[in-house]
């Protein structure tokens, strides 16, 4: 299942939900506004549009998420394989190693990512 | 608001020229430091906004107000550039085309300058219009950004480094920017805040919007942009060693994505312009001392010959010396005392008869010379700066005033010095047409009679001294001896009434003097159109004093004539009520009764 697309900005949103939900969303607003700058009518659009998109929920004030970290990390890569490396997971593969050196065991687990 | 208009557009004639010279000294001195031509942009903003300006000799526009004000209130309208080649091409063309003619209703000019002025704000307005939706459209884009460190944001809705915010400038940063491209970026968005580049660029923008007509602004708008980002590259480099320029100078190929330079906002990193900036950068070399001490010399001397305007033609005096006769070949003197600093005394003769004058100084007598009337003589011997005596004497009366006017310098400046026409309180107004005197004793009309067509324009000694000099006059053929002027007159508010206080543009009709005050006059349109208003309470007195021929036996039946188009028939039993007036149109081959219908849309 194709994980609903999120804006780099939206991201970073939801790592600060990941990390503290289920959280109030006055206290959300809060949190984005320290760490993020964000206005408070800013951060409940957010809120609004990403539930909208079904990401997150907002019940009773109460912001958590539908989508999990993993989920949105994979259709981030998704992306990035069909876009940057048409879908070649060998090129990527070899891109990715060039850049870092990967021990076996790095690699078996990265494999096992792919092919979930 | 047509006159605030033409002060703009008189405004940016001045400032085009400045924007010309400077972008010649961009194209000459290459190598000079930015920071140099930003502020002579700065000039040019200085001279868009200030509407006054001081004088001064050393100034190099050619004219203070090419575009006079007069020149909406006019027949007539002239420009004054300074450069006689345009002046020539232009001012026929104008004369040609904006010159009123018989059939309008309004000043050409006029209607003109309503429509430019109209059509200058709407221009005005919709820049910034689009200025300020554009404005926020992307403070709701970069909602979303999140904060990196105090005032730096990032944003995926950023393709290339900008600035946004007047009060508080924030750098906008996109997601993907390479770490080693970070700090290059920061150094040059720094060092735009440091010179408050962000109310610069808004400032020009602004400018920009209010002269939009002028091309060469937008010119000027496009180069100061290129400036701004080449003086802050160069602050920027000016600290770092080679490798320094170098990681500059791919983070500025990095970032270069095509931003459209037009936008007021933002200050943006890669630009149109980048390989100009990346040699500009490579090369740069700190500029000695005398460098700097030269440009700021010449910013100086661009601002005095740029932003003052030239001096002005200085009005030479003039006096109107008046004497009264004490009898033929008697010399009576003036009271005025003549100083003279052109060396050249014009003496002009006013009256209708020959004058000899006498001019003297210190009781001794340096010329005896007899004038014409309307004639003029010129003494070039005068010394500078003495005083002088005129005496005259004439073959008039005893008691008679006698008018002769002195003017200092040459008479044909001191002819364009009127303006208005302007009657001599003691003269009757008189024009000279053919060596014979016209004068005018009817009422101002407000159309032109038919049959008479433009013959030109009054020349001085025509105007005579009425100031009408430069006016348009109308002769019609088969009536010699009759001219008609359009200029400002009072207005006829009824068939025998003229409110001179309300003054209007208008035909004035000129006769000769010796027939002063006709018994009979030529009836005109406009009388009808009073006439018409009394409808059935018209009777033969109100006929009395125009001209008619008499066609009836025992019943009278008059035909005045009014102009080659239309005439006026009236009948009726004599002491009796009158018949039928009619007025008929000789080309359509239609009449009317003036009393019962409509003279007004009948004439259209």
């Amino acid at each position: 299942m194709a994980a609903p697309k999120v804006f780099e900005s939206e991201y970073r949103f939801c790592l600060i939900l990941w990390k503290n939900e289920p959280i109030n969303s006055t206290k959300l607003a809060k949190l984005c506004a320290e760490e993020l700058g964000w206005s408070r009518t800013t951060t409940y659009t957010v809120i609004k549009r990403l539930s909208e998109r079904g990401v997150v929920k907002n019940e009773n004030a109460t912001v958590t998420s539908l989508v999990s970290k993993e989920e949105v990390q994979r259709a981030e890569m998704d992306e990035m394989m069909e876009k940057t490396f048409e879908g070649s997971v060998p090129a990527f593969l070899t891109a990715f190693c060039k850049r870092q050196a990967l021990s076996d065991a790095e690699i078996e687990q990265i494999r096992r990512i792919i092919e979930k | 608001m047509e006159a605030f208009f033409l002060k703009l557009v008189n405004l940016s004639l001045s400032a085009g020229w400045l924007v010309l010279a400077v972008t010649v000294l961009r194209l000459v001195f290459r190598k000079a430091p930015r920071w140099v031509f930003c502020v002579l942009w700065g000039l040019v903003a200085l001279r868009l906004i200030l509407p006054f300006s001081i004088e001064s000799s050393l100034s190099l526009l050619p004219s203070a107000e090419p575009l006079p004000q007069e020149m909406i209130f006019t027949a007539q309208p002239q420009i004054e550039s300074g450069i006689a080649v345009v002046d020539n091409i232009v001012n026929p063309m104008l004369e040609a085309s904006l010159t009123a003619t018989v059939t309008d209703s309004a000043n050409p000019t006029q209607i003109w300058s309503f429509v430019l002025s109209r059509l200058w704000i709407i221009g005005a307005a919709a820049m910034l219009l689009y200025a300020v939706c554009s404005a926020i459209r992307l403070k709701r884009k970069l909602a979303t950004a999140t904060l990196m460190q105090k005032n730096i944001k990032r944003s995926e809705f950023v393709s290339s480094p900008f600035i946004f915010g007047i009060i508080h400038p924030t750098i906008y940063l996109p997601y993907d920017l390479a770490e080693e491209d970070l700090q290059a970026v920061l150094a040059h968005e720094w060092a735009h805040i440091a010179r408050k580049d962000h109310w610069w660029k808004l400032l020009g923008f602004a400018l920009l919007a209010v002269y939009w007509f002028q091309p060469l602004m937008w010119l000027a708008y496009v180069l100061f942009c290129r400036d701004i980002e080449a003086a802050c590259d160069e602050k920027v480099v000016h600290e770092l060693d080679a490798d320094g320029r170098r990681a500059y100078s791919s983070a500025l190929l990095n970032c270069s994505i095509r931003r459209s330079s037009m936008a007021a906002y933002p200050l943006a990193f890669g630009e149109v312009g980048v390989k100009a900036r990346i040699k500009g950068v490579m090369n740069y070399k700190k500029p000695a001392f005398w460098v700097t001490i030269a440009a700021v010399a010449g910013c100086i001397v661009m601002a005095l010959c740029f932003l003052t305007d030239p001096k002005q033609e200085e009005v030479l005096p003039q006096w109107d010396c008046t004497a009264v006769s004490a009898g033929a070949s008697l010399t009576v003197f003036s009271e005025e005392e003549i100083t003279s600093s052109t060396g050249v005394l014009t003496f002009q003769n006013r009256n209708l008869f020959p004058v000899e004058i006498e001019l003297r100084r210190e009781e001794e007598t340096k010329l005896i010379r007899e004038i014409q009337p309307g004639g003029v003589l010129s003494f070039m011997q005068a010394e500078k700066d003495c005083i002088y005596a005129v005496g005259m004497s004439a073959d008039v009366v005893n008691g008679e005033e006698i008018h002769i006017m002195v003017y200092d310098g040459n008479q044909a400046e001191a002819y364009s010095l009127f303006s208005a026409p302007q009657t001599p309180n003691t003269e009757r107004p008189m024009l000279n047409m053919d060596g014979a005197f016209y004068i005018d004793p009817y009422k101002p009309e407000t159309r032109l009679p038919h049959g008479f067509t433009q013959a030109g324009k009054l020349s001085a000694e025509q105007a005579y001294n009425t100031g009408l000099a430069g006016t348009v006059y109308f002769t019609n053929p088969d009536l010699p001896g009759e001219y008609y002027t359009y200029q400002i007159c009072g207005t006829a508010v009824a068939v025998d009434e003229v409110d001179s206080e309300q003054r209007q543009w208008g035909y004035l009709r000129w006769i000769p003097a010796e027939l002063e005050a006709l018994e009979n006059r030529r009836l005109t349109l406009d009388d009808i159109v009073f006439l018409s208003e009394k409808g059935d309470e018209l009777t033969w007195n109100d006929f009395d004093g125009y001209l008619y021929t008499e066609t009836g036996f025992g019943l009278y039946i008059r035909l005045y004539p009014i102009d080659e188009r239309f005439g006026l028939s009236v009948g009726g039993a004599p002491g009796k009520k009158l018949s039928y007036i009619l007025l008929s149109d000789g080309v359509s081959d239609d009449f009317i009764d003036i009393r019962t219908e409509d003279v007004r849309t009948f004439l259209k």
